[in-house]
């Protein structure tokens, strides 16, 4: 028995004192390249050590357990599912990607910040703009891109663009809305908005751009295949090299509270040309603002 | 274990179910290591082990619905999966069950929860509420150690811990430690549970749930949860009602549980905390007729806990938290002959055995976290009060016991590379049944990606009831040693060998050896399969005779189904509880249940739900003692709201 609370003692007080802890824990909600872009921004030009943990790869993962015993410097959340493993993390700070309900969560955890999955409302209408576009059809969720819309519409109104809203509650409202805009918008904008846009509606935007020729302009290039006229893109890489600014300023002492949720930086602005030509827009008029 | 107890003084002690399992434990036949049955329970495992062996396998997974609105729901390829690796890196069994887990059951109490556990076998005495016993691998029920928040509801007079007690819906997590956890918690020669309830919803100034559903014999659970934050203030508030008139005969219950929690954000990441749990039993619990027992008991439980503490950084590595409770425990137990309505023989002149328990006390714990290890140092200490109004089962002599005991203790994970080596001890001042060390060392390590071994050798110990009188201590050591793997695509699997070393000098020495396997599937088309299998072979260390009374064989099977919009859990389980052969038990096939639920509307931040649960859908018996028999089938259903 003495050997052993002899031995046992000297494990716990005796053991080598090798540095084995991390700053970063990643949470990431899956294995998908678009998360590896994110990361890899993240980690450029940075020498933090990280654990990374993809949810998916788990049947079950206790993200409040491993945080409470490895006691990281901070989470990075690339996800939603990532998001929502945050959930109960309170003092822990994390920095939030790739998920649309980083907005509605970052009030009610003072935690938490990130970068929106929503380029700035200026760049969509200076696109709109150019275009000669002035009534713009935008359906959304008014819990989910609200906040957005709200400030959209100020933007637009100092610019003389009118945006023609109409608020959906459930994905099959979009097509009623939708025909209800015929006549009234010469452009479409689809938001990243997860009630507006479902798998089941998003064909019927693009047919409302054929059969009305209004041209409609997204959120990603997956669009452009199915009849988008042009997307704003978010450079996913660029989007983790914000998130590591923000974690480094975090790492040096700045409180996540003090960090306020950010548009992404960088935004690549993609056109479909035959989309285009049949809408009788030239290039020129899509790509005229030189910060694209 | 227990089995040389003076059983002429533990009537009044325990209640009377307790008292059936330490008189059947006390006649200690000795039995043929080959029975019948276990050809029967052999096939029902190798049966539910290639269940979830042969599993499909999976080629497609829950999208991120950000990632599937930006590629447009085209690059939802499908991942390999890897291996979990474990949720902690503590060497010793833990399972952690999470609150979507418990919804997914319909569960009313935690022994509804315990009951889909591997390693842990539950004996019912009859439907929702109604008293439950927990055996943690085999070892006996009165060293399962059960903490809600941290602090103990074991009865100090009986060593029981009644999990029916503690209403499901409060729970964010039960932690459970299977084998002894002595180093850490003092009298823990079984395992503990720590049910670790809701905390404030933080970002809403209020929400909610409200609950309700009604099933069979007016089987009612209904429940309200108030949870919000404003400023640094959160609460958490639950009030629920559980009556039945009984699935089985005779098991009538009304009760009524509450539960509060505020939680006060201190600066620099401190919190101060305040909890109240009051819960309220009145039920019938046996109803052994005659010419057996001709008994009747009905017990009237009432337990109410309150705890405050706070948790404050003392700097960068090093943390304080401190709290204290107070808890009361009064349990009434009525025995009547069922033929003519007197008092049950066994409680000459008194109508009714009263025991009340009051338990103050406070602990202390110091977390310094290095930059390898993680050091915790802490103190508990309790002060017990006891009034029993008999001393034994045939005369009437009220006495009152006051006891306080301490315990100090230090635990250390140290981790180097992908090993970690967790060494602890403690020592305990019990003023009954003497000083007691406890000392465990265990390690775990991340031998690959997907593999992690572990290993956990402790010694511990379990108090026996605190009575007029003292007896020594009962003594355990454990020895587990095990391994977690997804080396085999979209399957986890987690294997662990025990031995389990029990003595005491009321104890006949046992050895318990054993084993347990867990697999489950990832999930496909959002169907997933889990199965565990737990072995115990509990021998008598003078002639390694087998010992009856000792679970040996059990099997869990859980088949889910979870589409976010339906879901659905069908459970089976199949415990061989070996009994002695008089007890007239009945253990064959599984016992199994259905779960539905569907969400019917969702918004941001509301929803409603339905659900339905058919309990053991083909009416099959599974009892330990002819006179507990389980609930026949029943069906209940219900909705749930949230806002």
């Amino acid at each position: 028995m003495r050997i052993l609370a002899a031995f046992i003692f000297s494990c716990a007080l005796l053991f080598p004192l090798v540095a084995d802890a991390y700053d970063v824990l990643v949470l990431q909600s899956r294995r998908d390249p678009a998360f590896d872009e994110a990361l890899s921004g993240f980690r450029t030009g940075r020498n933090l050590s990280e654990r990374l943990i993809v949810l998916a790869d788990y049947v079950d993962v206790d993200i409040t357990r491993i945080v409470r015993e490895d006691q990281p410097a901070l989470v990075l959340a690339l996800g939603d599912k990532a998001l929502e493993a945050t959930r109960k993390l309170r003092q822990t700070p994390v920095v939030a990607l790739i998920s649309l309900g980083i907005h509605n969560r970052h009030t009610s955890h003072s935690n938490l910040t990130g970068i929106d999955m929503f380029a700035a409302p200026e760049r969509y209408l200076t696109l709109f703009q150019g275009m000669r576009k002035h009534r713009i059809g935008l359906i959304f969720h008014p819990a989910k891109s609200g906040w957005y819309v709200q400030q959209a519409r100020q933007i637009a109104q100092r610019m003389g663009i009118e945006l023609v809203l109409r608020e959906v509650s459930v994905p099959r409202d979009t097509l009623f809305h939708l025909s209800s805009l015929a006549g009234k918008v010469d452009a479409l904008w689809m938001l990243p908005d997860s009630t507006a846009v479902t798998r089941e509606t998003v064909e019927a935007y693009f047919r409302f751009s054929q059969e009305h020729n209004v041209p409609v302009v997204s959120f990603a290039s997956a669009y452009l295949g199915l009849g988008a006229a042009a997307v704003l893109e978010i450079d996913r890489t660029e989007l983790g090299r914000q998130a590591g600014d923000m974690s480094s300023a975090i790492l040096k002492g700045a409180e996540a509270s003090d960090i306020p949720l950010a548009y992404p930086h960088r935004v690549l602005l993609k056109t479909n040309p035959s989309v285009l030509k049949h809408l009788g827009i030239t290039a020129e008029q899509a790509i005229m603002n030189p910060r694209e | 274990m227990n089995n040389c107890q003076d059983t002429n003084r533990v009537p009044y002690l325990l209640d009377i179910r307790s008292l059936f399992l330490l008189l059947s434990r006390a006649r200690n036949p000795i039995m043929p290591l080959i029975k019948p049955q276990h050809t029967i329970s052999t096939f029902l495992v190798a049966l539910c082990l290639a269940l979830g062996i042969l599993a499909c396998p999976a080629w497609g997974e829950e999208a991120d619905e950000t990632l599937g609105l930006f590629s447009a729901w085209q690059e939802e390829a499908s991942t390999a999966s890897r291996a979990p690796k474990p949720l902690s890196q503590t060497a010793e069994n833990v399972t952690v069950v999470t609150a979507p887990e418990i919804e997914a059951i319909n569960a009313h109490t935690l022994a509804d929860v315990l009951d889909t556990i591997p390693g842990i076998q539950i004996q019912h005495n009859g439907g929702p509420g109604i008293t439950a016993y927990t055996f943690i691998q085999s070892t006996d029920f009165i060293h399962t150690q059960v903490y809600v928040d941290g602090v103990s509801i074991t009865n100090v007079s009986s060593g029981f811990s009644d999990v029916s007690l503690i209403p499901a819906n409060i729970i964010e997590r039960v932690e459970i430690v299977k084998g002894a956890a002595s180093s850490a918690w003092g009298q823990a020669l079984g395992g503990v549970i720590n049910v670790i309830t809701k905390s404030p919803e933080r970002g809403r100034t209020i929400s909610g749930t409200a609950t309700a559903s009604i099933g069979e014999r007016t089987t009612t659970d209904d429940s309200l949860e108030l949870s919000g934050a404003r400023g640094r203030l959160g609460y958490y508030l639950s009030g629920s009602l559980l009556d039945s008139k009984g699935v089985l005969p005779n098991t009538r219950i009304d009760s009524n549980r509450a539960y509060a929690k505020l939680a006060y954000d201190l600066p620099n990441h401190g919190q101060l905390w305040g909890t109240y749990f009051y819960t309220h039993a009145d039920m019938g619990d046996l109803h052994a007729p005659a010419p057996a027992y001709d008994l009747d008991e009905k017990p009237d439980k009432l337990f109410m806990l309150g705890s405050l503490g706070v948790r404050y950084p003392l700097g960068d590595r090093l943390e304080l938290e401190v709290s204290g409770h107070h808890s009361f425990n009064r349990t009434n137990n009525s025995y009547f002959n069922i033929s003519d309505g007197a008092i049950w023989s066994w409680q000459t002149s008194l109508p009714t055995s009263i025991v009340k328990e009051q338990v103050s006390g406070a602990s202390a714990k110091l977390v310094w976290r290095g930059e390898n290890n993680l050091l915790v140092a802490g103190s508990d200490y309790n002060h017990l009060e006891l009034f029993n109004n008999s001393s034994d089962g045939s005369t009437v002599s009220p006495f009152t016991r006051r006891v306080d005991r301490w315990g100090i203790y230090l635990n250390d994970t140290v981790t180097v590379g992908p090993v970690s080596v967790t060494p602890g001890v403690r020592f305990d001042h019990t003023q009954t049944a003497g000083d007691q060390f406890s000392p465990s060392i265990g390690a775990t390590w991340q031998l690959t990606g997907a593999t992690l071994l572990r290993a956990y050798t402790a010694r511990g110990y379990g108090l026996p009831v605190l009575g007029l009188t003292d007896s020594p201590s009962v003594k355990i050591w454990t020895t587990q040693v095990g391994a977690e793997s997804s080396a085999i695509p979209y399957i986890w699997a987690k294997g662990t060998l025990f031995r389990n070393q029990t003595w005491g000098n009321t104890v006949e020495q046992h050895m318990a050896l054993g084993t347990e396997l867990e697999i489950r599937t990832i999930p496909v088309w959002n169907t997933s399969l889990g199965t565990g299998y737990t072995f115990t072979d509990t021998t008598r260390t003078s002639d390694g005779n087998e010992v009856n009374n000792y679970a040996r064989h059990t099997v869990q099977v859980a088949l889910r189904y979870n589409d976010k919009t339906y879901r659905g859990v069908l459970t089976g389980r199949h415990i061989f509880w070996n009994s002695d052969p008089s007890e007239n038990g009945h253990y064959g096939g599984l016992l199994w249940d259905l779960h539905l639920g569907a969400t019917l509307l969702k918004r941001e931040n509301s929803s409603l739900e339905v659900f339905f649960s058919a309990h053991n859908l083909f009416n099959g018996a599974q009892y330990y003692f002819d006179q507990i028999p389980n609930p026949g089938r029943w069906f209940e259903g219900g909705m749930r709201v949230r806002f």
